[in-house]
């Protein structure tokens, strides 16, 4: 085949362009450590990375919304312990004056001490988490007790979140468990055993203190509901951090640069550059004119 | 016999004047792309009759031939209008990735965001730091659908401008080609620059539009799928009519589809089908992602007890969608109204937030049964491939362009070295041929002298 100088030319310059591009290339992918930095890099492996970038911001969501349940409930179980530590000193107070030691004036102190348990009581299950009320099912704007009454004013809501795409978990108990329809309203009974005391009658303490066991029984089962769910959120918690790891990693594959095997190519390439460069510098100028008189 | 001598020797100093001259302007157009190599073409002259014996009467230059292939020159240019084509398709489809801007965030990013702020709210529906926040990624996200919208209906504006460029050029040129048919014609003469000239338009127009050649009577004529655009010295113009390519003659006849290949092909499928899919598929985006929310939405209560309302202004097609998304203006004013609640008067109830976050993993029958993130993540995948295909088909012909070239350089380019050579050797066959001269001339003088 006959060689022309224009294709001698033409060739040199698209060699150059075509090692200058990728050149180019791998110091793009030096500097910005992404593999792919536009869809038409690897459309496939961009398409998977926007999948995954998606599926790591939803998992970090489900995260911190079990984060946010946690410190909820966490204040629930205090405030539970609370409602229990309470009962077992109504129930000492009830079965100290049920005894025939106890006369009207132990007992009419007692009635205070009751009454003042009662406040107590009625302040923690008033309790707020951020302007939440932690005991009113859905209608946490409304404070779900008061003094005036001894009735549940909040509604059974429970608040659900999201823990995975199918699966939605509450993680709030409604007051009823203080005043449930088929077991102890803990105030009416309260107000009853105080009355009692008030009244110097024996009998009706002792009638009492069954019904504080059942109140005590009504906390005791709503702490250990509320436990198991607190672990099974932790247990969620940890698989969801180890998604997250393994998201994250699954990630960095696609998406960024093998750095190692980028600058070796970069090495390659620049000493192919140069190469290049050497063999037409010495190539162009030398035709036959050179070398005649 | 000493007269033919000069004679003779007269022929060869004449052929390699002319072979020097040839020589001369092979070097002087060495870089010029348009240009054919020239080689004298040399016959012997006719011997004459002496005695018995034939005896040769020198050379002269009969022809300078223009040192071309057809069959290459024709693969040439056939395989330019691809390359056009894809050039074309490359360049536009790289400006269209940087609109989608994925390596940065994007709209797949805010949509994920938008999510995320249902999610907080469903966990504390009575914050308005959620409620707020919940509106700003909102708008985040319209934001990132008009733009996309926006900067491709401006791509599809520019391309209308750049084919009326293109039709301008091929105008242009079809008219310069009739008028080279005609000059060639009248010239008589083979004129070769006026066949470089003519061939590197050629070539030109080849890149613009598909076209096919033929040539007779030293004319070119040709068409576009049937069309003649070049007949003889007479040129067909095209013109753009409206979302039409019409050829102009009597009868203005729409050629827009039959138009495949080179530029004015590439820029009308960008135009016509590329670019309308990738806005109808955001459309389409847009749209259903209004109607499921707003669906949803308007099943659940505010804080404010408010029902039955819309959370993005309700659409009434997808023609337009990604341009006319907005938050319905009810919620950008009180943000009570968003509708997280299945019930009035409850208001940590978040089951219909819930509801509505349900929409993120659900496949959605419009959208061909994905999610909305899915079909985006389509979208750019596909927007993604076209852009890889354009360029590496652009990379495959140009390659083969590069080629074929470099077979018609093989035939018809200059070689520096060559040329050297020959110059030496016309040189040579100067100085010969006039030291023939002078030693015609000594034999004369030695004729004279004899009687001396």
């Amino acid at each position: 085949m006959r060689i022309t100088n224009g294709m001698i030319y033409r060739n040199f310059l698209n060699n150059l362009f075509r090692i200058n591009e990728h050149l180019e290339e791998d110091y793009e992918k030096i500097a910005s450590g992404k593999r792919i930095k536009r869809p038409s890099d690897d459309p496939l492996g961009m398409a998977r990375s926007i999948r995954y970038r998606s599926y790591l911001s939803t998992i970090r969501q489900y995260k911190r919304n079990i984060e946010m349940a946690i410190s909820w409930q966490n204040l629930t179980e205090s405030a539970l312990n609370a409602v229990e530590n309470a009962l077992q000193r109504i129930q000492e107070i009830a079965i100290s004056q049920a005894s025939d030691t106890a006369n009207a004036n132990t007992r009419k102190n007692a009635a205070k001490e009751i009454e003042n348990i009662k406040k107590h009581i009625l302040g923690i299950v008033n309790t707020k988490f951020g302007n939440r009320y932690i005991f009113a099912g859905y209608i946490t704007d409304k404070q779900p007790f008061s003094e005036s009454d001894n009735n549940y004013h909040g509604d059974e809501g429970l608040i659900k979140i999201r823990i995975n795409s199918t699966t939605q978990l509450s993680f709030n108990i409604p007051g009823s468990v203080f005043a449930p329809a088929d077991g102890i309203n803990i105030f009416q009974m309260i107000d009853n055993l105080k009355d009692a005391m008030e009244n110097n009658e024996p009998e009706n303490i002792r009638a009492c203190l069954d019904e504080i066991k059942q109140a005590l029984d009504q906390v005791i089962n709503a702490q250990a509901s509320l436990g198991t769910k607190m672990n099974l959120f932790e247990e969620i918690k940890v698989q969801l951090a180890n998604m997250d790891l393994d998201f994250t990693g699954i990630i960095s594959n696609t998406e960024d640069a093998d750095l190692a095997k980028v600058t070796i190519d970069l090495g390659i390439y620049q000493t192919v550059y140069q190469a290049t460069l050497t063999a037409t510098a010495k190539a162009i100028p030398i035709n036959l004119f050179n070398y005649l008189g | 016999m000493i007269s033919s001598i000069i004679n003779i020797a007269l022929s060869g100093l004449r052929a390699a004047q002319i072979a020097l001259n040839e020589i001369s302007n092979n070097i002087a157009n060495a870089e010029n792309p348009k240009y054919c190599r020239r080689s004298p073409v040399f016959r012997e002259n006719s011997p004459i009759r002496y005695s018995s014996l034939l005896v040769g009467q020198g050379v002269k230059v009969t022809d300078i031939k223009r040192e071309y292939n057809k069959f290459f020159a024709i693969q040439w240019q056939e395989e330019l209008g691809l390359l056009g084509d894809y050039e074309v398709k490359k360049q536009v489809l790289g400006q269209i990735e940087t609109i989608f801007n994925e390596a940065d965030g994007g709209l797949s990013n805010a949509l994920t965001e938008f999510w995320s702020a249902w999610e907080d709210l469903s966990y504390d529906p009575t914050s308005m730091a959620n409620r707020e926040t919940l509106i700003n990624k909102t708008q985040v996200l319209i934001e990132n659908f008009h733009q996309i919208a926006e900067r491709l209906h401006q791509l599809h504006k520019e391309i209308n401008g750049e084919i009326e460029a293109t039709i301008a050029d091929i105008n242009k040129l079809t008219q310069q080609i009739a008028g080279l048919n005609k000059d060639i014609k009248e010239a008589g003469a083979d004129v070769d620059s006026l066949y470089d000239e003519r061939d590197s338009l050629i070539r030109e127009l080849s890149e613009k539009v598909d076209i096919t050649v033929f040539e007779e009577d030293k004319e070119v004529k040709f068409f576009l799928d049937g069309c003649p655009l070049v007949e003889g010295n007479k040129a067909f113009e095209l013109k753009v009519n409206g979302d039409q390519i019409v050829w102009n003659s009597d009868a203005e006849i729409d050629i827009t589809s039959r138009i495949k290949k080179g530029e004015l092909g590439a820029y009308l499928r960008l135009k016509n089908e590329i670019i309308p899919e990738y806005i109808e598929k955001l459309d389409n985006l847009a749209y259903h992602l209004v109607n499921k929310v707003n669906e949803q939405h308007k099943q659940g209560y505010g804080l404010d007890n408010s029902h039955n309302i819309s959370f993005f202004i309700d659409l009434s097609s997808p023609e337009g969608a990604a341009r006319d998304i907005e938050l319905n203006s009810d919620i950008l004013d009180s943000p009570n109204k968003i509708a997280a609640s299945s019930a009035p008067d409850e208001p940590s109830n978040n089951e219909n937030a819930l509801a509505i976050l349900g929409l993120k993993d659900t496949s959605i029958s419009e959208l061909n049964d994905t999610t909305f993130e899915e079909f985006y993540s389509c979208l750019i995948a596909k927007v993604g491939s076209d852009a890889e295909d354009a360029s590496s088909f652009f990379e495959q012909q140009k390659l083969l362009v590069d080629e074929i070239r470099d077979k018609y350089d093989s035939i018809s380019g200059v070689s520096l070295d060559e040329e050297a050579v020959n110059l030496l050797k016309f040189q040579y066959m100067y100085d010969a041929s006039a030291r023939l001269i002078s030693v015609a001339d000594e034999m004369i003088k030695t004729l004279i002298n004899l009687g001396a």
